[in-house]
């Protein structure tokens, strides 16, 4: 134990071995995309220029559609409705703070089938399928993370800062565009980032709507010829979109602080009564009644039909069995996630250039879309398979490590990141009085640290789970035979049309993403920030 | 007794004495010499939070160029009376006036009422020049520079404006907040405990700062402490606040020489009360600060505790009737202090007459 020390800010660095573990958790999080973006080097492939020359320009103009309209949608129901539930008092304002999030427990492939079914008869079956729709289906359900950030931006903001605004001669009204929304500005900008990566990740809504995104081009190039290059090249453009979103936002922001210091009076929210009081009420139990509660009721139906007409099993197995996948493969990749994460966040200090750097590097799985993850992964495990370091008959592409591998470079940064974040809200005084008072290391970080973090950990764990328990195009493309997961059944089903039979284990889903976003929201009220 | 003889022939001062103000009434006795006009007049202000009135019946004026301060212990409703003036926070009853123009159902916006926080409450994403700027939106752009650049001269900040808050020291931070308050050239710059987040060592220098911006603006400026200290030096007059009420307003001196009650008295600084001194007439009692009592060797009287501050000593003397006071008497370069347990006599100074509180 030679090398180890206790750091500056009070954490732990530890020895050399331990350096080590750190750089190759580095290095596995990393090669997968880094392989992708390698194949840019590589000549194209006669399906990539036909691509080029066909699809692909329809490819790029789905997609930046999309994204724009669900940015744009998500930015305007999530910072309006987080506005709503903070800065006014009506009858249910708090109940509905919580439903507002659950949309969170619901995919985007399960609310999209059920609006097209439903919308299917009075706008025509060709109508249905178009992009504003699937749009529309998607800011319903990712507009939560907007809402859980700016919602924290704003109980953050000081009562104080728009009184003077006021002061200064603005209006109410003026005072929220000039000063309450631009502060929020890096929260939204956060929770935009989050939006815009399902976005590009999403498959299974997109392929519903008949949409044809650059990530459902990745999938349909990938089964239909096989061809890895032109998979992986296509992959690069996703990962070229990603970047950007994130440098604009990075640019954007430039020398200017948005927090406040000193010591914070909370917004004092205003009192409706009568009328507006009603009218707030109704777009909250508005929006909530279309992104939740219809579309759960609607489900609801499916399912009894599908029990009255036996339909509540695949091939593979019945609920049980798929249930059982689900929970395994989304309780795997989580724990992964979590430990890899404290090792990770254990390891690496804050503010070097070199850690920095690394962190970086382990959490770059995040900022790529998953189906470019799947593919990286694919091609990395498949050279490890060739390569015969393995023991004979060991094969790890279409193995469950392999899957769990692939969700854990995706969703790490998460857990990474949340953990990192609280940690460093403990403050070093707090660490050094443990360890003079004669505790250990060790003891610090299981009896301080830890349970003064708890919080922000399970809320990071919790997004994961509920992240890998949705997830579709990486399972898709790695799942071993026969672990078929609730959301291939779903994908299986919405394939053909046969909405009854995908009803039952999209329920299920609901069902689980329920349990963990009550878990979510309780570590949120115990103090966890809003995953930064 | 010594006291009783060297008071026997006091003068006594009686509360209710114009020259001596009591809350509304004695308003108009306050004004100050100069014959100025009043930009804020406030009057029978009531404030209630949840049915609990947090202030009652307020009534005042500010003069032009004057810094007028409210003091008060932390929760008596100074911060809230001027959340009210300002706008902020709705009246029960009451009524504000600028310069004789009815304010009290304007919205904050259209007050013109400057604003200065313990926090500085600046815009953190908004430039140096972009804060400032904020409450003149109205004029043209030239205007505007001009205007910025003449107020960043005056709180001495020149050539901050492309920078950012957050690059300012707390000081700094306090004076933009002022020049961005004062940029609209309101009729009132209200400040709340503006130097309460400072760092001790810069509190003076601060302080100092903004009293000298304040008066080269000639503003009418309302400020809000719980540090008395910081009352009676900057204040042009003071108002002491206790549980909503205002208690006694006047100049400084008058607030402490010559307070309304017991409790202003105590607030204001330390304070014994003389129940031996012409005891009881009217149901007063005399009251002596520290500086108006002298301490001698040998008498009845013990000193129970002693502190040295340089300049002075600092003496509890525990009196023959069990009474406790505080004197203060300057150091001497040639005696040491009066040791603890030492016997004494404690005696009203010659010159100063004891004014007398209600008991």
């Amino acid at each position: 134990m030679t090398a180890s020390k206790v750091t500056r800010s009070g954490r732990w660095v530890g020895p050399g071995s331990f350096h080590a573990v750190v750089g190759a958790i580095v290095v596995a999080a990393a090669v997968p995309v880094l392989v992708i973006v390698w194949s840019i080097v590589q000549p194209s492939t006669d399906v990539w220029s036909e691509l080029w020359a066909t699809r692909l320009p329809g490819m790029l103009t789905d997609t930046a559609t999309l994204l724009v309209v669900v940015l744009g949608g998500s930015l305007v129901l999530g910072t309006g409705l987080a506005w709503l539930v903070t800065a006014y008092r009506f009858p249910g304002h708090r109940l509905l703070g919580w439903l507002l999030v659950t949309p969170l427990a619901i995919p985007g492939y399960v609310l999209g089938f059920v609006w097209l079914d439903t919308l299917q008869d009075p706008l025509g079956a060709r109508r249905v399928r178009s992009i504003w729709l699937c749009g529309l289906v998607l800011v319903l359900t990712l507009y939560p993370y907007v809402y859980l950030f700016a919602r924290a931006a704003f109980q953050e903001q000081s009562q104080r800062v728009v009184d003077v605004a006021r002061s200064l001669g603005c209006s109410r009204i003026r005072a929220f565009w000039t000063i309450v929304l631009p502060m929020a500005r890096p929260s939204l900008a956060g929770g935009a980032a989050l939006v815009g990566m399902e976005v590009l990740t999403d498959v299974g809504t997109v392929r519903l709507f008949n949409v044809s995104t650059v990530a459902d081009g990745v999938l349909r190039v990938w089964f239909g010829t096989g061809d890895r290059n032109a998979a992986a090249e296509l992959s690069v453009l996703l990962i070229g979109v990603a970047v950007v979103l994130i440098a604009v936002e990075r640019l954007a922001r430039g020398r200017a602080k948005y927090t406040q210091v000193g010591d914070r009076q909370r917004m004092t929210p205003v009192q409706l009564t009568g009328r507006s009081a009603a009218g707030a009420a109704a777009i909250g139990w508005g929006v909530f009644a279309i992104a939740v509660a219809l579309p759960l009721a609607r489900l609801v139906s499916w399912a009894i039909e599908a029990r009255h007409t036996n339909q509540t099993a695949t091939v593979a197995g019945d609920l049980g069995f798929h249930l059982l996948s689900s929970l395994r493969v989304a309780g795997l990749a989580t724990v992964v996630c979590l430990f890899f994460g404290l090792l990770l966040a254990a390891g690496l200090q804050r503010g070097r250039r070199r850690e920095r750097g690394a962190a970086r590097l382990a959490t770059l799985g995040y900022a790529v879309p998953g189906p470019v993850v799947a593919l990286g992964v694919l091609i990395t495990l498949a050279a490890i398979d060739r390569s015969g370091w393995l023991p004979d008959g060991w094969l790890l592409v279409g193995s469950l490590a392999g899957l769990v591998y692939a969700l854990a470079v995706r969703f790490m940064a998460v857990t990474y990141q949340g953990i990192e974040a609280s940690l460093s809200k403990v403050s070093p005084s707090v660490v050094g009085s443990a360890r003079t008072l004669g505790a250990g290391q060790a003891r610090v970080a299981a009896t301080v640290q830890l349970p003064l973090a708890a919080a922000g950990i399970v809320a990071a764990a919790v997004l994961v789970a509920i992240d890998s328990l949705k997830e579709l195009p990486i399972t898709l493309l790695l799942r071993p035979f026969g672990t078929d997961t609730l959301p291939i059944w779903v994908w299986q089903a919405t394939s053909e049309s046969l909405w009854v039979q995908a009803a039952v284990p999209s329920l299920a889903i609901v069902g689980v993403g329920m349990v963990l976003v009550g878990l979510l929201l309780w570590a949120l009220e115990n103090g966890a920030e809003a995953i930064s | 007794m010594t006291i009783a003889a060297s008071a026997g022939s006091v003068d006594v001062i009686m509360p209710g004495d114009p020259s001596n103000g009591v809350s509304a009434l004695a308003v108009a006795a306050n004004r100050p010499v100069r014959s100025a006009a009043a930009a804020v007049s406030v009057t029978g202000l009531r404030r209630e939070i949840g049915g609990r009135t947090v202030v009652d019946d307020a009534t005042f004026e500010v003069f032009e160029g004057e810094l007028f301060v409210l003091v008060g212990p932390s929760g008596c409703g100074k911060s809230s009376l001027l959340r009210v003036i300002a706008g902020l926070d709705p009246a029960v009853a009451g009524s504000v006036a600028l310069a004789g123009r009815d304010i009290s159902n304007e919205p904050p916006e259209r007050r013109r009422i400057g604003l200065v926080f313990q926090d500085h409450a600046l815009f953190p994403h908004r430039r140096i020049d972009q804060n400032i700027a904020f409450g003149i939106a109205h004029l043209s752009k030239r205007e505007r520079h001009q205007r910025v650049n003449e107020l960043l001269d005056l709180v001495r900040l020149p050539g901050t404006a492309k920078r950012y808050p957050h690059e300012l020291s707390g000081g700094e931070q306090q004076r933009l907040a002022l020049a961005r308050a004062l940029a609209p050239n309101p009729a009132v710059v209200l400040l709340d405990e503006p130097f309460a987040s400072l760092d001790p060592s810069l509190r003076d220098d601060v302080r100092s700062d903004v009293v000298e911006v304040l008066r080269a603006r000639g503003a009418a400026a309302v400020l809000v402490t719980h540090d008395r200290d910081e009352a009676l030096t900057l204040g042009d007059r003071i108002a002491v606040m206790s549980e909503g009420r205002l208690l006694h307003i006047g100049r400084p001196e008058e607030v402490y020489e010559r307070p309304v009650s017991q409790f202003v008295a105590r607030f204001m600084g330390d304070a014994s009360f003389l129940t031996d001194a012409g005891t009881e007439v009217d149901g007063t009692v005399a009251m002596a600060r520290p500086h108006d009592l002298s301490v001698s060797d040998g008498g009845d009287d013990v000193v129970i505790d002693r502190k040295y501050f340089g300049s002075v000593w600092r003496y509890l003397v525990r009196r023959v009737d069990g009474s406790t006071v505080r004197v203060e008497q300057p150091a001497n370069p040639t005696a040491d202090g009066l040791a603890v347990g030492a016997r004494c006599t404690v005696e009203v100074c010659a010159s100063h007459v004891l004014h007398r509180v209600r008991g």
